[in-house]
């Protein structure tokens, strides 16, 4: 299933009014992507882990 | 992953309705997308929709339906006791069974779900199809009129909890709790100074989010019924006044009370307000407090405060050459002048004590009694305007009653209200206890849910400092405030779309009619008005399920009751037209009267083939029996007979109509 425009509208939106970078948004989106579509799943802890490191990692500290 | 989810057949034995089996399939093996079962009146399809909606939702499952309404679906010559009501599904290519087996006698009903891996005891469909198979959601696939209203409804339905399931917007919330797994991963793994401090503070962490999840849960619960409450309270009260508003000049009256009261809330608030500023001036409340702050500054007139630097003034001094007197100074007199400033006051603190004078002499004044005696005499004009509220309010209630003493039948509904004021007083202060800001408590008595959030984030902090990941902890903060509020912007985001979709479907559908939706909340809120005619909850409703079903990608079946039955001739044609574009599986009940203006609409707007027709009856009509046997796709039972094709369809009860007419 396609990620609806809204879904991706809204994670953008939300990530700017935090100050954070469009890549930010784009991990969380394609994340979202994968798992609406079957491709990937919460419940493979790998798989969640390493999405966490990538947008752990992508979160722009508020001192830069 | 997108769910496409039909309806293969259906199978009822021992119930109310006739003995039948209502099968979907093609010969292909695929699935009709549009099949209309005609049953007459009195066939059962009230009983069979209803039964279609427990299998698909589990509803019946657990006790829900007690002893009389499992036996009042007993067919009359059931003598077996027993009755069985099946559906078979293809969810995405695979097959699931779901049958509800009735023990009439005992008065019970018992699932069994079939799937690939075999039978299992109880409904047990699918996790993934769960959000879909359930009793709040089926509603919105397998509908009549009657649901079509409760869309408008907060109490009976939840549109926006449907957009969350279609849309998949729990992913959010999913995701919510694997950043904080993902933390707590980390902070579990971190060196800590001391073991026993790190564990006192990860229990204070998990203690404070249980409260906070209890307390979260109970304050929307408060909150919804309060709002329900007060809309309830608001109709009452508007049919009341109305009622009362009849009697023209008692009318009058109690506008002109509700008017005086509504002034005099007003004076007491804005007194009230401007009270307690006054009272959070000390010199306001006790004249001696005015009076030794008058002292104070004397004592610090007398005291002559320079205006400006004193101790630094000597200091920098001593580093000169030259004194200000004109001598030249040595290593001794300098010695002498940085000792001696030490005696002297530094600017800091010179600075404060002259802020201090001018405080006092601006708020304080030179009179110690006057703020006391102002706030005296505050205090007395608000007494005096809450007791002229109060008699306001006696005033209303007299005006109130001469109307309910005139009218006894508004006696009952002065109760009615009076009981909703006192549950919506009870639903407020519960909402209040969850808003309380109080933090002099400890958790377990503490209540407020934003005093707790606020100990959560320190307790965080605490754990995050002794573990050394603070840092992370900030970045988990920023990625779970961007998903939340995306959740809440995509869900706003898409019923605002869907809102505006479903309005141009209802424009077309209805062009001359001015109902729109405004808005989804729980319900469907219309424009300017509560609800309205059978007609035009129906068109609604079909605007409104086929936007959604449409930009959802998931392809549920979808059920109606009486699909026309309540529209006019001219939405029929209109109705017709969408349906198939409603969905990929689309099964109406219906009875003969609906086919006018409507049935050749639909074989025109469905493709060639995809339009099935059904006709289901009672037997005891001999002629319509013999009728039916003579047809080619046809199944009998002991108490009823199923028709596949186009022309039984349209001809069925035709004889009986064109009686009719002649007479």
């Amino acid at each position: 299933m396609t990620l609806d425009p809204k879904i991706r509208e809204a994670v953008e939106s939300a990530a700017a009014t935090e100050g954070q970078t469009p890549a930010f948004a784009k991990k969380i989106v394609a994340w979202l992507e994968e798992l609406t579509s079957g491709n990937d799943r919460l419940d493979d802890n790998d798989s969640v882990r390493r999405h966490l490191d990538l947008i752990y990692e992508a979160v722009k500290d508020k001192s830069n | 992953m997108a769910v496409v989810l039909k309806i293969a057949k259906w199978k009822a034995e021992g119930l109310r309705c006739p003995d039948h089996e209502v099968s979907f399939e093609l010969p292909d093996g695929d699935i009709s997308r549009i099949t209309l079962v005609q049953m007459p009146n009195g066939t059962g399809k009230t009983t069979t929709l209803e039964l279609l909606r427990a299998a698909l939702s589990g509803s019946a499952a657990n006790d829900v339906w007690d002893r009389d309404k499992i036996k009042s679906l007993k067919k009359r010559t059931n003598t077996s006791g027993k009755g069985t009501f099946q559906v078979v599904l293809l969810y995405n290519g695979s097959r699931l069974t779901i049958t509800m087996e009735f023990d009439f006698e005992e008065g019970i009903v018992r699932y069994k779900t079939t799937v690939h891996s075999g039978i299992k005891e109880g409904f047990h469909p699918p996790s993934v199809l769960l959000k879909f198979l359930s009793p709040d959601f089926v509603p919105f696939f397998v509908f009549d009129g009657e649901l079509a209203e409760r869309l408008l409804n907060r109490e009976h339905t939840n549109a926006q909890q449907a957009i969350e399931d279609l849309f998949q917007l729990k992913f959010f919330t999913n995701l919510i709790t694997r950043v904080n797994d993902y933390w707590q991963q980390q902070t579990s793994s971190s060196g800590a100074a001391e073991e026993k401090s790190l564990t006192r503070r990860r229990n204070r962490v998990q203690s404070l989010k249980e409260r906070l999840e209890l307390l979260r849960k109970a304050y929307t619960k408060a909150r919804d019924d309060y709002e329900q409450a007060k809309q309830e309270l608001l109709k009452k009260k508007n049919r009341f006044n109305a009622a009362i508003a009849e009697q023209r000049e008692l009318g009058e009256r109690l506008r002109k009370a509700d008017a005086d009261v509504h002034e005099a809330r007003a004076n007491v608030q804005t007194a009230a307000h401007e009270t307690l500023g006054r009272m959070r001036s000390p010199q306001a409340i006790s004249a001696t407090f005015a009076e030794e702050m008058i002292t104070l500054k004397a004592s610090l007139d007398r005291a002559k405060l320079p205006e400006s630097t004193a101790k630094e003034f000597f200091e920098d001094l001593a580093q000169e050459a030259v004194c200000v007197c004109g001598r030249p100074l040595d290593d001794e007199t300098r010695k002498a002048v940085r000792d001696r400033a030490k005696l002297y006051l530094g600017s800091d603190d010179v600075a404060l004590l002259n802020a201090i004078k001018q405080d006092i002499g601006t708020l304080v004044g030179t009179e110690a009694t006057i703020h006391e005696m102002d706030l005296s005499n505050r205090l007395n004009e608000l007494k005096s305007l809450i007791r002229r509220e109060a008699e306001a309010q006696t005033i209303r209630d007299r005006v109130q009653a001469e109307g309910v003493a005139d009218n006894p039948a508004l006696e009952d509904a002065q109760r009615e209200i009076d009981s909703l004021e006192e549950q919506l007083e009870a639903s407020l202060t519960l909402c209040e206890k969850y808003e309380d800001m109080t933090d002099t408590a400890g958790d377990d008595d503490t209540y407020g849910i934003k005093v707790l959030e606020r100990r959560l984030n320190d307790a965080e902090d605490k754990l995050a400092e002794i573990t050394q990941t603070l840092f992370l902890k900030e970045k988990r903060d920023v990625i779970i405030r961007v998903l939340s509020q995306a959740q809440v912007k995509a869900r706003d985001g898409i019923s605002k779309v869907i809102c505006e979709e479903a309005n141009d479907r209802i424009c077309s559908l209805l062009p001359h009619n001015a109902i729109r939706i405004e808005t989804i909340n729980r319900c469907l809120v219309l424009q300017g008005q509560e609800g309205g005619s059978v007609g035009e909850t129906l068109s609604l409703a079909y605007a409104f399920l086929s936007t959604l079903f449409n930009r959802s990608e998931h392809q549920l079946p979808f059920v109606v009751d009486s699909p026309a039955g309540p529209l006019d001739f001219a939405v029929r044609p209109k109705v017709a037209e969408l349906i198939p574009k409603l969905t990929d599986q689309f099964i109406a009940f219906t009875i003969s009267s609906e086919r006018d203006k409507f049935l050749l609409p639909l074989e025109r707007a469905a493709e060639p083939k995809s339009l099935r027709l059904v006709t289901l009856f009672r037997k005891g009509a001999k002629d319509l029996e013999k009728s039916a046997r003579s047809e080619q796709s046809k199944s009998e039972t002991s108490d009823g007979i199923c028709v596949l094709g186009r022309e039984f369809f349209r001809n069925f009860h035709l004889d009986e109509e064109a009686n009719n007419d002649a007479v």
